[in-house]
């Protein structure tokens, strides 16, 4: 399979994610409000974004913020809510194996849930240009950076993005990437494993456990329902705007 | 006001540390790890089904978080979906459901 980086992909990755850019933008500016509220300054924020950029867990130790900081309870809650992170990357490898490190490594770091729901999605589909992972992730870089500020600006004069429903974005794209993805009956399988193994665990354990486990529920179904006679077609390239 | 935005306590350099290296683990160890694994083919057939399970388990806890109106939220993305298939379109069907729903009721 031919593995290409090109700025086209770059910028295919940057359209297909824009649809994004309203709600993680809103979602920016709850974090800077909330960050505010907390007392962490927009420098300290600013640093979070940079080098954490991990929105669900900056905001769940958002309460835990006076000083002393209580290192270890930050720690385990950013443990616990970015371990679904290995999944997003894992699944990464078969598209980016064949580029350098250097560029690999570095792009790994922007990867979000939903640039890599786009992304992964997009490969389903046929793409393979690895500058399209750049281009999802800069979208979601270039709403939050700017829309934490704002929030951090505003203060409570920020709207409630429940308000307009845009809780329900995330879930409503991520639900669209996989009714776009939907290819046979064989995907039912594993995805109802996953849907079953995610809604237990997401009951009984904390932080993103529940992920993980929808994952491995997936693909430990895929692998033992697998018919070996089975050969995997590869899917015809298909549009999505 | 110049507090509020420019405050850097040593403090808070640490603990952000700490976060980063966590979190870059993961994102960095994830995908390391695939590489030092050899995988039957049996096994690497099955684990081209992750990202569907991994959204799987994105949707359908959060969904069900946002209760009946989520469910229906999901429904109307579906349909969206099947009709045209359009992200931002389905985005916003799901959205306006959501809120609509929340308003009516």
């Amino acid at each position: 399979m031919n593995v290409t980086f090109t700025r086209a992909g770059v910028v295919t990755g940057f359209r297909s994610t824009l649809p994004l850019g309203l709600p993680v933008g809103a979602y920016g500016a709850v974090f800077g409000l909330l960050a505010q509220q907390a007392g962490v300054s927009a420098l300290e924020a600013t640093l979070l974004n940079l080098f954490v950029f991990a929105g669900a867990a900056q905001m769940a130790v958002l309460p835990y913020w006076e000083y002393p900081l209580p290192i270890l309870v930050i720690a385990t809650t950013t443990f616990l809510i970015n371990l679904r992170l290995v999944l997003l990357t894992a699944s990464l490898r078969p598209w980016l194996r064949r580029l350098p490190g250097r560029l690999v490594y570095p792009l790994l770091h922007n990867v979000s849930d939903e640039s890599w729901s786009v992304a992964m999605m997009r490969y389903r589909l046929g793409e393979r240009d690895a500058g399209v992972v750049l281009g999802c992730n800069l979208v979601i870089m270039v709403v939050w950076f700017p829309g934490t500020l704002l929030g951090f600006a505003l203060g409570d004069r920020i709207p409630n993005p429940e308000q307009f429903g845009l809780d329900f974005a995330f879930t409503a794209v991520f639900g669209a990437m996989l009714f776009a993805g939907y290819r046979s009956k064989r995907d039912l399988g594993p995805w109802l494993a996953s849907a079953l193994a995610a809604t237990l665990v997401w009951w009984l354990a904390p932080g993103t456990w529940y992920v993980v486990a929808g994952g491995i529920a997936g693909v430990a179904t895929a692998i033992l329902t697998a018919d070996s006679s089975h050969h995997v077609n590869v899917p015809e390239p298909e549009v999505i705007e | 006001m110049s507090d509020a935005w420019f405050a850097l306590h040593r403090e808070t350099i640490i603990v952000i540390f700490v976060m980063a290296v966590i979190t870059y683990g993961f994102r960095a160890g994830g995908y390391w790890l695939m590489g030092r694994v050899t995988l039957s083919s049996r096994v690497e057939a099955g684990l081209a089904y992750l990202p569907g399970a991994v959204i799987t388990a994105l949707v359908v806890p959060a969904a069900l978080e946002a209760g009946v109106e989520g469910i229906l939220g999901l429904v109307a993305v579906a349909i969206t979906m099947r009709v045209k298939s359009n992200l931002l379109l389905a985005m916003v069907a799901g959205v306006a459901t959501v809120w609509l729903l929340r308003n009516l009721t």
